[in-house]
């Protein structure tokens, strides 16, 4: 089987998998999670994108015809940035998380009933 | 001149000295913002007469565009900036005046202007995805950090759909840079014709959910009423005046320029018909006065982006100018609002309608700000939503779109009715008076004097607004700026 197509199904699997969780969880980290999910799917989606089998590393050097399968770095240079990101982002939720169970006690959105839906 | 680069760096560099600076003088870290937004606002100022026709280039690590992120500042761009330095610097001011223990609020607010004047100012298309989490993540925590019940559950239904709205904008960004090979905004727009139609679809898709997030367009606007009222007052003003405000600029950037206004356009009229529709509705239900401007501020952007779309299929310069007038009016208008009904409440988080009674008439001069704000939004001659709201009609009037033109009238009756509903309440019975400070007021002041002073001398606004529409038609003109001779 080819090898881009695994990784593109199990990339949009992961991804599709992590908005399932998102969605249908009730408990707040169980979303966040799904959140998480979501993202690394949607990472190694770029980076797979970027990936030709049997390439290398796109170091240019003085012998420029050594190496013909390169690469390309940008989606690797962007999912680095975006990991990072989301590493925040899981940082504030996770932050707010606590404060909500120090405040209502539960984890349970179903039970954040301050504000009208 | 100084180069606006400075803009995000020197923001960056004073958000995060605040924990040095606390260390030194506790007092010290809430007239950083200030600070901050006062030098960037001097470095917009001085830049102004070096934007002229097509954006001004700023690179980055000495190589030009289309290879390094860069910075392209048109006067669209300048003008959305100037704007959130100074809403900005009006909302750090107001701060000065509150008790707050922890300092790590001021970096999140300075973070979030960052994000804000990223967005605006850069030219690199990944670039704007990472100033729009960092916009994105320090307003999930400015929300929450009201820290009672209400504000921790508007941030975390906000956080819930922004983090996967940003993260669909990320799948557009690969989109388009798997078929174009570039990052850059102007490259971009200048492949955008060999692209393949079913990728411009898809990708534009993505970024209209992406973007959708912020500009609280339906239906991923669940979370907005939601963190509106559950934010301090302040916050709800950053959120209405700078954060969304944003987000139009980004709609703008990425449908007009980048697309050509081609596709998606349609999705855009009928989602932003829905919500504008919807939104007013919704606030006219309301009992709640906070949650009533909330669903206020989500109609107006829906109103802002079915402007954008309809110029998108005209291509008028005037439409155009007048979306960035109702935008500047709205930054004005529901900023003075959200901040002086805080004030009539007596900063007790009840914004009940029934238990506003009459609190017009016991502190008159926060009723006035009120009402000025309200006139403002409704368009009232004199101040100056009557300008934007007139040449709006005026503007569809001319583009012979009469079922829309009278769907808007309508709709505003109905924004009218509600206004009023809550302005003869306030006036009306006796209420309780509460004690304001100097600083508040004399913010809130400047925001009612902007509005009265734009609406009595309404032409260098005018003429500001359509030079930076018609910066943002010339596609050609950006592109060709950006990109050289190419």
């Amino acid at each position: 089987m080819d090898a881009g197509l695994i990784f593109y199904g199990s990339a949009i699997f992961l991804m599709v998998m992590g908005v399932f969780i998102a969605i249908t969880g009730r408990h707040l980290i169980k979303i966040l999670l799904g959140i998480d999910v979501f993202d690394t799917g949607l990472n190694l989606l770029i980076v797979s994108f970027g990936y030709i089998n049997g390439g290398t590393a796109p170091i240019f050097s003085k012998y420029p015809n050594i190496f013909k399968n390169v690469v390309d770095p940008v989606p690797q240079a962007l999912v680095l940035t975006a990991i990072v990101i989301g590493v925040a982002e899981m940082a504030m939720g996770l932050a707010i998380v606590m404060q909500i169970k120090e405040k209502f006690g539960t984890c349970n959105i179903a039970k954040l009933k301050e504000l009208k839906w | 001149m100084v180069s606006p680069i400075l803009v995000i760096a020197l923001t960056l560099f004073l958000a995060f000295s605040i924990p040095l600076l606390h260390m030194l003088s506790k007092k010290l870290p809430p007239f950083v913002p200030p600070l901050a937004t006062l030098i960037n606002l001097w470095i917009l100022i001085t830049n102004i007469k070096h934007v002229g026709e097509g954006a001004m280039l700023i690179t980055t690590a000495g190589l030009k565009p289309p290879i390094a992120i860069n910075l392209a500042i048109d006067k669209f761009s300048l003008l959305f900036a100037i704007l959130i330095q100074v809403i900005g610097f009006l909302l750090s001011i107001y701060y000065l005046s509150q008790e707050r223990k922890d300092m790590r609020f001021y970096m999140l607010f300075l973070l979030n202007i960052l994000g804000a004047s990223g967005i605006v100012m850069t030219g690199d298309l990944f670039n704007s995805f990472v100033f729009l989490e960092i916009l994105e993540i320090s307003s999930f925590g400015l929300v929450a950090s009201g820290k009672d019940k209400k504000a921790l559950e508007g941030g975390f239904k906000y956080m819930m759909i922004g983090a996967i709205g940003s993260s669909l904008y990320l799948l557009g960004i690969i989109v388009l840079y798997l078929s174009t090979g570039t990052l850059n905004m102007a490259h971009i727009a200048k492949l955008m014709p060999s692209i393949p139609d079913s990728v411009k679809l898809f990708s534009s898709i993505l970024f209209l959910i992406g973007i959708g997030v912020e500009v609280e367009l339906f239906p991923l606007n669940a979370w907005a009423p939601d963190a509106y009222q559950g934010a301090m007052d302040e916050i709800s003003t950053q959120l209405s005046s700078i954060i969304s405000k944003t987000g139009i600029y980004l709609a703008a950037r990425i449908f007009l320029t980048i697309y050509g206004g081609l596709y998606a356009t349609n999705i855009i009229f009928y989602l932003a018909i829905t919500t504008f529709i919807v939104a007013e509705l919704a606030a006219l239900m309301q009992k709640n006065v906070k949650r009533m401007l909330a669903y206020s501020s989500v109609g107006q952007m829906g109103l802002l982006m079915l402007i954008l779309s309809v110029f998108a299929k005209r291509g008028d310069v005037f439409v155009l100018t007048t979306a960035i007038l109702l935008a500047l009016n709205h930054a004005f208008g529901k900023g003075l609002l959200f901040l002086s009904l805080g004030s009539l409440t007596g900063n007790t988080r009840n914004y009940d309608i029934e238990d506003l009674k009459g609190a017009g008439r016991a502190n008159p001069v926060l009723g006035f700000l009120f009402a000025t704000g309200v006139l403002s939004i409704i368009g009232m001659p004199i101040f100056f939503g009557f300008w934007s709201k007139i040449s709006l009609l005026i503007s569809i009037m001319k583009a012979n779109l009469m079922y829309l033109l009278a769907l808007l009238l309508l709709v505003f009756l109905v924004e009218l009715y509600y206004y009023a509903n809550v302005i003869v309440n306030l006036f009306k019975g006796e209420g309780k008076k509460y004690r304001i400070g100097v600083i508040p007021v004399s913010v809130m002041l400047l925001f009612a004097l902007s509005l009265i002073v734009f609406g009595l001398w309404p032409h260098p606004v005018f003429k500001i607004a359509q030079n930076a529409a018609a910066s943002l038609m010339e596609r050609s003109m950006y592109i060709s700026s950006i990109l050289g001779g190419m």
